[in-house]
């Protein structure tokens, strides 16, 4: 089989000719404008589903029922409780789903909010889970050390976090004890919620 | 600025690059029928670019598969366009790619020395096919799941491997989690990897021979840019504007009901561009054997493998330099041309024939409408359940539809209650009932169905008792007490007794607490309250049951929930009609038979029967 006849055939070359400097700006932007309005269909219908996030409205602050008061021992140390609430994670709706975790402690024996020292279990520093030691008697995050009273402030000089360990709201709800969740921004010393 | 670029330049090279890139050579002038290269690598930047994005929201489970594409198609701002340009896109590639195929057949583009760029090119359309078909199952609805199915049973006819290899494709013995896994990992990383190779490859080529120029030239040499480009974003731009048209004619890309293995969906269909396929199929059906090979490996495999070979071979076909008399064509370019125009009129008859049997067959093409309108039905209902929910539950979009009294009532009512009960004349799933011989229950204990129940002009039509014994009794039985009673005494009221009936089928009717009638019954409180009384003295209680007086059937709580659901457990309990019972069987436990029906299931019809318009299902 000869199929020599078409191998390397050369390139030709287009001539030099003289341009016609006008008709060919011309051309080049036609070329960028009309490419450029093809390409910007895809762009930006894919853009705006990348940054969909930033217009989606959160959940916010929510009240969750945590335990019964007289559950709480009167000057006991922080006991840690489950947030369970109905959340929805995109698509599913979770009717009862664990969204976070609180350390309640009871200081004293009335039935009203001032009796509770209630915090979200979340580091303020870069939101590591901060657990409570008993020996020593204060919180301490895993993470990098930072440490809390158990009235929430920043108890070591070395603690990395910028603030004092997030109060939560308390509310007496007849014989329970109920609380506003809610989330802050981490790393900075104003307690900023998260909406 | 320019010293930024010429450090560039000095490191990188670009400046020579680009100038290659856009100083090509194309003899003869810039054309339209060079665009179709171009067009097609647009269309898959385009792919790129949307799909990654889909990629973001997507989450390949058999939970969260259709629950994801939901997301984006209903939910996410701007979700249903891009879903929509993904989709369609896919569909104006599958033409790019055969109007390119066209114009290097009639070109004679596929000559030597540019054979291998033409097998590059055909792999790229088999690599394109493929990532169509792994893409089809991708949103696990109802379409995609059944034609993937299909697709993948075929591989299985393949000799001695295809069993397995049915496994390794699907990620085990039955579709679920790992078949999307694998169908994901296929379509968004292995095929789109092997595709930018190919390409790569394909446009190196390109450039290494050059343009295949069509011969008369048309004008003088020119260079790529921006002569030809100008040309091509053109035609990229009318691609965009195509796809555009289909995104918001049928809003983004359709997305049918989610995947349900226990709802056989007999109108699924591969895409079109596989219809052809589809067709072939049917002429090599499963119990014959060709020259001792099964029939289906003759469709699936040897068929299509022998067409792709003969198009691989083209090149070698084409290169016969012998000219036809006459016509002084090239025997190549004829047999070439030739062997691409029977391909295409295959093509097209066979897509003809597909589709014109699912729509205009007389015999199939009722089943295959009405299946596809229960898969739409299905669509929207589940659409609709999962904003009234809020939200889809953790286990998934088909728990909705599982639970669902309007969409599970009545197709149990077909399955189970339509061989003696019509539902409106129908099956419950819109086929015309015939040969039933029980009431029509659509409407059952409302105030229409219970004042033609006691009229003497319906009571012995087919509609209500017409077929059955207590009308038309055995040999040596006798009609039964109450049709007598419709069609001797009712027929004999006067004025001030039928005014006392139409009181007491109110205050039965109420009995039932049918949600359509509520507000009816709500502004009717002075004839319920005298139902009792009414019952007596119309001597109704002469045979039936009400509050603790007479005998049976039962009125007591007449048509509502636990009446009806009693009643459909067992009609031949005491309660209602004993051993009078005509033929209806007990779907509920009785005795030491087991249940034909759990009782969720007795739930699910009684429900869509009370309020077929039902908006918030109750739980069962």
């Amino acid at each position: 089989m000869d199929t020599s006849e078409n191998v390397d055939e050369p390139h030709s070359k287009p001539p030099e000719e003289p341009k016609d400097d006008r008709r060919e700006f011309l051309q080049k932007a036609a070329c960028v404008a009309i490419g450029g309005a093809a390409t910007l269909v895809p762009a930006a219908s894919a853009i705006t589903v990348l940054v969909s996030p930033l217009f989606q409205e959160s959940v916010g602050g929510l009240t969750v029922r945590l335990t019964s008061i007289d559950s709480m021992k009167v000057g006991g140390p922080p006991q840690l409780f489950k947030v369970v609430t109905e959340r929805k994670d995109a698509w599913t709706k979770h009717t009862l789903s664990e969204v976070g975790s609180v350390f309640v402690q009871r200081t004293g024996p009335g039935k009203t909010p001032e009796n509770f020292l209630v915090f979200n279990s979340t580091c303020p520093h870069l939101g590591c889970a901060v657990e409570f030691l008993d020996g020593a008697g204060s919180y301490s995050c895993p993470c990098h050390d930072s440490t809390f009273a158990t009235t929430g402030e920043v108890l070591n000089q070395a603690s990395p976090s910028p603030r004092g360990l997030d109060s939560l709201e308390v509310d007496i709800r007849g014989d329970e004890l109920w609380v506003s969740y809610v989330n802050f921004k981490a790393n900075v010393v104003e307690k900023l919620p998260i909406v | 600025m320019k010293g930024i670029f010429n450090w560039l330049d000095q490191r990188t090279g670009y400046r020579e690059f680009v100038k290659d890139a856009l100083f090509e050579s194309v003899p003869g002038g810039a054309r339209w029928r060079y665009v179709w290269g171009s067009t097609l690598t647009f269309a898959i930047v385009m792919q790129f670019i949307t799909g990654i994005m889909l990629w973001m929201f997507y989450s390949a489970s058999s939970q969260t598969a259709w629950e994801s594409v939901y997301y984006i198609q209903e939910v996410v701002t701007g979700g249903w366009i891009l879903r929509g340009i993904h989709h369609w896109t896919a569909q104006v590639m599958t033409v790019l790619l055969l109007l390119h195929l066209l114009q290097v057949v009639i070109d004679g583009a596929y000559r030597a020395p540019r054979e291998i760029n033409f097998w590059f090119g055909m792999g790229l359309l088999g690599l394109t096919l493929a990532l169509s078909l792994t893409g089809y199952l991708l949103p696990w609805d109802q379409k995609g799941y059944w034609a993937t199915k299909v697709a993948t049973n075929l591989t299985s006819t393949v000799p001695v491997v295809g069993d397995s290899l049915q496994r390794i494709v699907v990620g085990g013995a039955e579709y679920g989690h790992h078949t999307l896994t694998r169908f994901f990992a296929l379509h968004a990383g292995v095929l789109p990897f092997l595709l930018i190779g190919l390409i790569v490859g394909h446009i190196y080529l390109f450039r290494r021979h050059g343009l295949k120029v069509k011969e008369p030239k048309k004008g003088p040499d020119v260079y790529f840019w921006p002569d030809q480009i100008l040309k091509d974003a053109i035609a990229c731009l009318a691609v965009v504007a195509v796809v555009l048209v289909f995104v918001f004619w049928q809003h983004g890309a359709h997305l049918s009901a989610p995947a349900n293995p226990a709802e056989n969906f007999s109108s699924a269909r591969p895409d079109w561009y596989f219809m052809f396929l589809f067709q072939l199929l049917k002429y090599f059906p499963g119990d014959e054997t060709i020259l001792g090979i099964a029939a289906p490996i003759w469709g699936a495999v040897i068929v299509p493998g022998a067409l792709f070979g003969a198009f691989m071979m083209l090149p070698f076909v084409g290169a016969m330099k012998w000219r036809l008399p006459v016509v002084k064509w090239r025997l190549g370019d004829f047999c070439a041309t030739f062997f691409l125009i029977a391909c295409i009129i295959g093509f097209v008859a066979l897509t003809y024939i597909a589709f014109d049997n699912d729509y205009n067959n007389p015999k199939k093409a009722p089943a295959f409408a009405a299946s596809l309108e229960q898969a739409n039905r299905d669509a929207a209902r589940v659409k609709a359940l999962i904003k009234t929910n809020g939200g889809i539950p953790p286990e998934g979009a088909l728990s909705l539809l599982r639970n669902d009294p309007l969409t599970q009532g009545p197709r149990l009512f077909a399955s189970n209650c339509a061989s003696c009960h019509a539902y409106g004349g129908e099956n419950g799933l819109g086929v015309v009932a015939a040969d039933t011989s029980a009431a029509d229950l659509k409407g059952f204990a409302s105030r229409q169905w219970l004042t033609e129940f006691m009229s003497p002009d319906h009571l012995e039509t087919s509609k209500y008792w017409g077929d059955t014994a207590f009308v038309k009794p055995e040999e040596g039985g006798k009609k039964s007490k109450m049709v007598n009673f419709v069609i001797d005494e009712v027929a004999e009221y006067g004025d001030v007794e039928q005014t006392m009936l139409e009181k007491l089928i109110v205050g039965l009717s109420a009995q039932a607490k049918l949600p359509a009638q509520a507000a009816l019954d709500a502004a009717s409180s002075e004839a319920i309250a005298q139902l009792p009384e009414l019952l007596e003295e119309m001597t109704c209680l002469d045979c039936h049951h009400f509050q603790g007086n007479g005998k049976r059937p039962d009125l007591t709580g007449y048509g509502s929930v636990e009446w009806m659901t009693a009643f459909v457990k067992d009609p031949s309990h005491k309660r209602f009609y004993g051993e009078r019972n005509d033929r209806m069987p007990s779907y509920g436990a009785v005795n030491d038979k087991s249940a034909k029906l759990s009782d969720r299931e007795i739930g699910l019809i009684v429900d869509w029967m009370r309020s077929p318009e039902v908006e918030t299902p109750s739980p069962h």
